[in-house]
């Protein structure tokens, strides 16, 4: 998040303060994807990130005159989906585990069936490899890589939507990137 | 490798994969990542699968949004309609409620009690409406009248000066810059621009602030970004250093986030893929910087910043470009730099300046020496 990100949100959040339904929808158009994509990862079903989403861009609506941000406004809203979320998992049993979404087909630049007996064995391979790194992931380095290279976020929003420290965040995103490293070179792709 | 230093093998793969490097070390990333295709591919698979799977199952933000926009009564069809929804409700109490509360008022009735009080409800919200339409024809006309005047700026020849708008918006105007300010009855602030300026706008939410440049148009709400078009540019330049603007002449306009730099033309729009907004926006720091500028607009530049007026009758070294960072406030020093970069010698007559290449030597052996002269770090001349 950078400062001259938030001084636009700033804005959009006072006008949206004084009632201003515009800027309130420039905000959620704003956000739409990216809470979407995130809350996505963790309830695992399209209908339960819609559903997410939703609860928690119209709650700012509905507290538009008393909210309050502790810190800047893409951690208060990633943070509120994370929350929401996980309320959404306690609540329905439906996740199904994230990672199995994708199919080799979808990915670009990754190995087809139609390409052969022996790129399909390095497909199905790299496949196991990729699995079982994500495996190695507990859910809060996952989140903590969700937000940081997937949604950019620097550590101080990353800390406030996972209520942790930044320090903390930053031990996270170190592992993680140990974990690549590791996956990379297993994969058989040079890595430094 | 440390989280915040650089890899191994000197990368900063971590900070790029965060979206915090720019410039060159972004550029050096990149190359990396391509050299082995299979690195961006894996490393690619390995956030989608981190981040829950393919983008392409995302839906768009307006699919998203449709649902929020049915719950809250606004269609969100176009920028204007959601303008005038906004000036429309800041008198309503709470937009969710509003279908609510009318289909209830309004709901069809077989008696004549509710009919009778139908009526009398529709009496005083008629009369709230007109009271409310009163209200606003008089607070437009009280602003028409207080802005209704235009204000012109004017940074001189050698002049950088900055200059805060009516609306409290903030513009640093370079040299040879000409700028009328206008608001128009709906509070859109305009501003038409000859040369550069940077602006720091105060944001309204209801009154955008437009920037035209010709045929080009950049539009704001509330953001730091620099504007450059002098009367001899054949593209707008848009360098923005915080918050978004859209940008667009004939066309549809193109959406530029922060740290975006873009040539606009009366037809297209092109974003520069190497042009860094810093950079674009340091004479305003006291610094101007030329990144693989020909040397004709370079002179052109530094003769708005210093008075002096060049002369340059080699057409080879005229069109060379060149990279090199100077000072605004030390036209000696500059003058020096420039005299060494462009290997040339001058001749001084009052303000004119006859440049002279020093020695006879081929177009292409020269650019290959000056750029090695460029890339050295005392070519850069502090403030």
């Amino acid at each position: 998040m950078t400062e001259a990100m938030s001084q636009t949100d700033d804005a959009l959040l006072d006008a949206v303060r004084a009632g201003d339904v515009g800027a309130f929808d420039t905000l959620c158009l704003a956000y739409a994807t990216r809470l979407w994509r995130f809350s996505y990862s963790i309830v695992g079903s399209r209908e339960g990130a819609q559903d997410v989403v939703q609860d928690v861009l119209l709650n700012v609506w509905e507290r538009r005159a008393t909210i309050t941000l502790s810190g800047s406004l893409t951690a208060y809203l990633f943070g509120a989906c994370r929350r929401r979320a996980l309320y959404y998992l306690r609540n329905n049993r439906t996740a199904e585990r994230i990672g199995q979404q994708w199919t080799a087909d979808d990915v670009p630049g990754m190995a087809r069936a139609s390409d052969g007996p022996h790129r399909a064995l390095e497909r199905d391979e790299t496949r196991r490899l990729l699995d079982q790194a994500i495996a190695q992931l507990p859910e809060a380095r996952r989140q903590v890589i969700a937000l940081r290279w997937d949604q950019q976020l620097d550590y101080d929003d990353i800390a406030h939507v996972m209520q942790i420290t930044p320090d903390a965040a930053r031990a996270h995103v170190s592992r993680a990137y140990r974990v690549l490293r590791t996956l990379l070179r297993a994969a058989g792709v040079e890595f430094p | 490798m440390s989280i915040d230093g650089r890899d191994d093998d000197g990368l900063p793969l971590e900070a790029y994969l965060a979206g915090e490097l720019h410039g060159e070390s972004r550029a050096r990333v990149e190359a990396w990542l391509r050299a082995v295709p299979e690195r961006e591919v894996l490393i690619g698979r390995f956030i989608a699968a981190a981040a829950g799977g393919d983008d392409r199952s995302v839906p768009s933000a307006e699919e998203i949004v449709a649902p929020i926009r049915a719950a809250m009564g606004t269609t969100g069809a176009s920028a204007s309609t959601q303008r005038s929804a906004a000036r429309s409700t800041s008198s309503m109490p709470s937009v969710p409620t509003r279908d609510g509360i009318a289909r209830r008022l309004f709901l069809p009735s077989t008696r004549g009690l509710r009919s009778i009080r139908r009526s009398a409800v529709l009496g005083v919200l008629g009369l709230a409406v007109l009271s409310v339409a009163v209200l606003r024809l008089w607070t437009a006309v009280r602003a028409w009248r207080t802005d209704r005047s235009s204000h012109t700026y004017i940074a001189a020849r050698m002049q950088r000066t900055t200059v805060t708008l009516p609306d409290g918006s903030r513009a640093t105007l370079a040299p040879e810059t000409r700028l009328r300010y206008d608001v128009d009855r709906q509070g859109a602030r305009t501003v038409a621009l000859v040369g550069e300026a940077l602006f720091t706008v105060a944001p309204q939410s209801h009154a955008p602030f437009v920037v035209r440049t010709g045929a080009v148009t950049t539009r704001v709400l509330g953001t730091t970004f620099g504007v450059r078009r002098y009367p001899d540019d054949r593209a707008t330049r848009i360098a923005v250093l915080s918050g978004r603007v859209t940008a667009g002449g004939h066309s549809a306009p193109v959406v530029l986030a922060s740290g975006a730099v873009a040539y606009a033309t009366d037809s297209t729009v092109t974003v520069s893929a190497t042009d860094d907004p810093t950079e674009a926006t340091e004479w305003t720091r006291g610094r101007l910087v030329f990144n693989d500028t020909p040397v004709s607009a370079m002179l052109a530049t530094l003769g708005r910043w210093y008075g002096y007026e060049f002369h340059l009758n080699d057409t080879t070294l005229a069109a060379m470009h060149v990279s090199v960072a100077l000072s605004t406030d030390h036209p000696a020093d500059a003058m020096n730099t420039v005299k060494a970069v462009l290997d040339v010698t001058m001749t001084f007559d009052g303000n004119v300046i006859t440049l002279r290449p020093e020695r006879d030597h081929g177009g292409s052996s020269r650019n290959t020496r000056t750029r090695e002269v460029l890339k050295t770090p005392q070519v850069e001349v502090g403030r």
